[in-house]
């Protein structure tokens, strides 16, 4: 057998054991090192801000602040880079001969001194945050205002009189030295080496061992990059703030010691050693058919990339205020725990999230069902036609769906109100400010849209129920409803569980319906839980708080999913 | 007397015209939406005074139609043929990218017993649960740093990948229905594993393969919260970001709308139509083995 290999899979050796605890470990740096990057470049992002504030202030400091340009380059050239892109001052309008307000002047110039041209939609933003200055200074605070804009930084300052400054800085970016993605690729070359079956083992061994201190070294090398350039920003920024006579700024801790690597690296040795076996299995695979992983290695990188990636930055999100800031649990708590200035209900919301879904999967399954029941008719013609017209539903996008069903609830001009209208009864303000009218809207909507993914699955289940069990049942003299219960039912159930399992999923997550529909009117409380999560990304704007709500969705499914598959034993069958 | 449910057995003459009346009523309650954004999108107004339930226009007009094709921007680019180039390019690169992935995967997955095996599977199963909304900053945050808003690539790239886990499950459980006899009959003539899949396991797949492929373009050519958040030019807009703009927060354009959907919706509905013969089969033959 040599195209489909299904001998006993070979037995991990010593390289291969040494190679997965050795993976592991590097494994486990880099999540360390994508947060010590995140914290990198938080620092840097001050490190800005403080930089360009003070020059923004040391020009708007006087009266004529272009007499101080010269100083200002003398001390920007000795503290290094980062340095302003353009200054910007601003001369008060005053009036003029005839007595008319003129407009505030604004100069651009270069950290030289030099006008510039600078471009409009530089000039538009700086004139907005120098209006915020402007602001904070009637205010009597501090009248100081940034922007942190893309890939730069614009501050502007104001002074008394109308006048003032800004300046802006190209945003600092850590880029790792060369020998960091040199230091990756030969790790990699070397521990690929250390897996192919041709070399002996010794050679096997030396290569794996050498990739994976290369691996360790590159790490090192990494971290005292990060250490290095944040000692150099803190002391650049000394000599500025010498310079300029400014108050300073406290210097940048580092945050990546050496010593903090081991620490990650023996916790991540601990926990790898329970995952050592199975990797090392995976590696002694993977000597023996290559082409077999590599057939997955596109869709698990894209996915681990796409998917697993941004799903373990939002679990962080979740921990972070607004302003970056670690804060623990205070998001989950303020979800969880119930007070009255909370922004969300959450356990409101969940209650009308289950009602929603357990609604919406009964009406799926009983309308599918009994559709495929009355069209599993041998003798029924035009079937065909009926089939096809019933799953119109499914096919039409369903946010058109939503918005159709919108503009259906209308009540001005909306087609339910006219059909009541000609049942006599009196028009209902479908979307207006009552609970269950919106409910119902966004039910109905939901249901038109849903119920065809059940009839189909019931339909092809039903045709492959043999009709001599019918009979059968028919000789002993079942019922109708018999037969039903103790044939088409216990039949129906290996297609129909998971579709109703996942079936529960989407409509548990139903964002298009709910969102167009009914937008959570009133007062938000037709929302489910995957809508709460947006409103709290959207309108309120807290980022940390829609992942923490993101977060308990996904604990929620993933509980209700174990749990079914427990009950159905569907994962026994799933992995077999 | 009782009338029998399975298909095979006859239901009398009353049965049947019940059934039909049954379905009659069924079919036109559910088509009834659809016949009404016909006749909104045929009619000529925007504020559209919609309060008779008949589903034919009063005085029909294209000038709906004519207003979203003939869409143009500023310098007079024809602009609705952009946004529908750009909608067909992303869907047909994320159904051929993605389902290619997810056919070398699967058939591992479904063939051979390897290490990793079912942790993988465990993988392609749990990310169909992270919600969306969650994903959405992260994967701002990665296609900036890549340079990929506002660009095709990147759409192709998050909605093949998004797509794959369930095109692996759906295609898994399809090929574990297959008989291995044909494929070890091959690999006994000296087939590769490659041209074993190829010749054999693909085109008796074919059924499975076309509902993913159509799952895959729906997701696709669907798709707008994502294109939403991600696209700022108007050029680089897909077809469903523009149907989102006609239905604004205060102006609502309803006639606009209606014709917009039309056109949107039309080329996934004949897809739908031209492979739903394929759905019972494609669907349902993993679990009811």
């Amino acid at each position: 057998m040599v195209g489909l290999p299904q001998g006993g899979p070979r037995r991990p050796d010593s390289v291969d054991r040494t190679l997965a605890f050795g993976l592991l470990v590097l494994v486990a740096l880099v999540p360390a090192f994508l947060f010590a990057r995140m914290e990198v470049q938080r620092e840097f992002l001050q490190g800005d801000r403080w930089r360009v504030r003070t020059v923004a202030g040391t020009l708007a400091a006087e009266a004529g602040g272009i007499a101080r340009v010269p100083m200002l380059a003398r001390a920007l050239r000795e503290a290094g880079p980062p340095t302003p892109s353009v200054l910007f001052l601003q001369a008060a309008g005053g009036t003029d001969e005839f007595g008319i307000a003129q407009p505030a002047r604004l100069m651009a110039l270069d950290p030289e001194g030099h006008p510039l041209e600078a471009p409009e939609d530089l000039r538009t933003r700086y004139q907005e945050v120098a209006g915020r200055a402007r602001a904070a200074l009637e205010e009597g605070q501090s009248p100081e205002a940034c922007l942190e804009e893309g890939d730069r930084v614009i501050c502007a300052a104001a002074s008394q009189g109308g006048q003032g400054a800004g300046a802006v800085i190209p945003r600092s970016q850590a880029t790792p030295p060369w020998t960091v993605p040199l230091g990756v690729l030969l790790a990699g070359c070397l521990v690929l080496a250390a897996i192919q079956a041709r070399f002996p083992q010794r050679i096997r061994l030396g290569a794996g061992l050498v990739g994976l201190a290369t691996g360790a070294a590159t790490a090192g090398l990494l971290a005292q990059g990060a250490q290095r350039l944040l000692a150099d920003l803190s002391a650049s920024e000394a000599t500025l703030a010498r310079a300029l006579a400014a108050p300073g700024l406290p210097a940048h801790q580092p945050v990546l010691g050496l010593a903090y690597l081991l620490v990650v690296a023996l916790a991540a040795g601990a926990l790898a050693a329970g995952l050592v076996p199975p990797l090392a299995q995976v590696l002694a695979d993977l000597r023996d058919r290559p082409w077999l992983y590599l057939s997955i290695a596109p869709a698990m990188t894209g996915m681990v990339l796409l998917i697993f990636v941004p799903f373990f930055m939002g679990v962080y999100l979740a921990f972070l205020d607004n302003q970056g800031r670690f804060v623990g649990l205070a998001n989950f708590l303020d979800i969880l725990i119930p007070s009255a200035t909370g922004e969300t209900r959450f356990w409101f919301t969940l209650g009308v999230t289950v009602m929603w879904t357990f609604l919406n999967v009964a009406l799926h399954v009983a309308i599918g069902l009994a559709l495929a029941l009355v069209l599993s008719d041998a003798r029924l013609k035009g079937k065909a036609i009926y089939r096809v017209l019933l799953i119109v539903p499914w096919a039409v996008p369903n946010y058109i769906t939503a918005l159709v069903w919108k503009w259906i609830f209308n009540t001005q001009y909306g087609p339910a109100n006219a059909l009541l209208a000609i049942l006599g009864l009196s028009p209902v303000d479908w979307l207006g400010r009552s609970f269950w009218t919106n409910f119902t809207a966004n039910l109905v909507t939901n249901t038109w849209l849903g119920f065809p993914f059940m009839m189909v699955i019931s339909l092809g289940a039903l045709q492959s129920i043999p009709a001599d069990l019918y009979e059968a049942a028919e000789m002993d003299g079942a019922g109708r409803w018999q037969r039903f219960r103790h044939i088409t039912l216990p039949l129906l159930k290996p297609a129909l569980v998971p579709a109703i399992v996942l079936g529960t999923i989407w409509t548990f997550n139903m964002f298009n319906v709910v969102y167009l529909v009914s937008g959570g009117a009133p007062d938000n409380q037709t929302n489910i839980l995957i809508t709460e999560a947006y409103r709290a990304f959207r309108v309120l704007k807290n980022h940390g708080l829609a992942a923490a709500y993101s977060l308990i969705i996904f604990l929620i499914l993933a509980a209700w999913t174990a749990i079914t598959n427990r009950v159905t034993r569907a994962a026994e069958n799933v992995y077999e | 007397m009782s009338e029998p449910i399975h298909p095979r057995h006859g239901s009398g003459r009353a049965g049947v015209a019940l059934r039909h009346l049954v379905l009659f009523l069924v079919t036109a309650g559910t088509l009834m939406p659809v016949l009404w954004v016909f006749k909104m999108a045929l009619s000529d107004t925007q504020s559209f005074q919609g309060a008779d339930l008949s589903p034919i226009p009063p005085d029909p007009s294209l000038a709906n139609v004519r207003a979203v094709v003939g869409t143009r921007d500023m310098d007079g680019t024809w602009l609705f043929g952009r946004q529908l180039l750009n909608s067909v390019i992303v869907s047909t690169a994320t159904t051929l990218f993605g389902i290619t992935l997810a056919c070398t995967a699967a058939y591992a997955f479904s063939r051979f017993r390897f290490a990793g095996r079912r942790t993988g599977l465990f993988l392609f199963l749990v990310s169909q649960m992270f919600p969306g909304v969650m994903m959405m900053i992260p994967l701002y945050v990665i296609m900036e740093a890549l340079h990929l808003l506002d660009t095709m690539l990147g759409l192709v790239l998050v909605y093949s990948t998004t797509s794959i886990p369930f095109s692996v499950w759906m295609l898994k459980g399809y090929f574990d229905t297959l008989p291995k006899d044909l494929e070890e009959a091959a690999v006994m003539d000296g087939a590769s594993p490659v041209r074993t899949f190829w010749s054999i396991v693909l085109p008796l797949s074919l059924p499975a393969v076309a509902i993913t492929a159509l799952f895959s373009f729906m997701s696709a050519w669907n798709e707008f919260v994502l294109a939403y958040t991600f696209l700022s030019k108007q050029s680089a807009f897909t077809l469903p970001v523009i149907i989102r703009n006609y239905v604004g927060e205060h102006d609502v354009r309803w006639g606009l709308f209606a014709a917009a959907s039309l056109i949107v919706s039309a080329p996934v509905v004949a897809l739908f139509f031209a492979l739903q013969r394929y759905l019972v089969g494609g669907l349902t033959a993993g679990a009811v083995k």
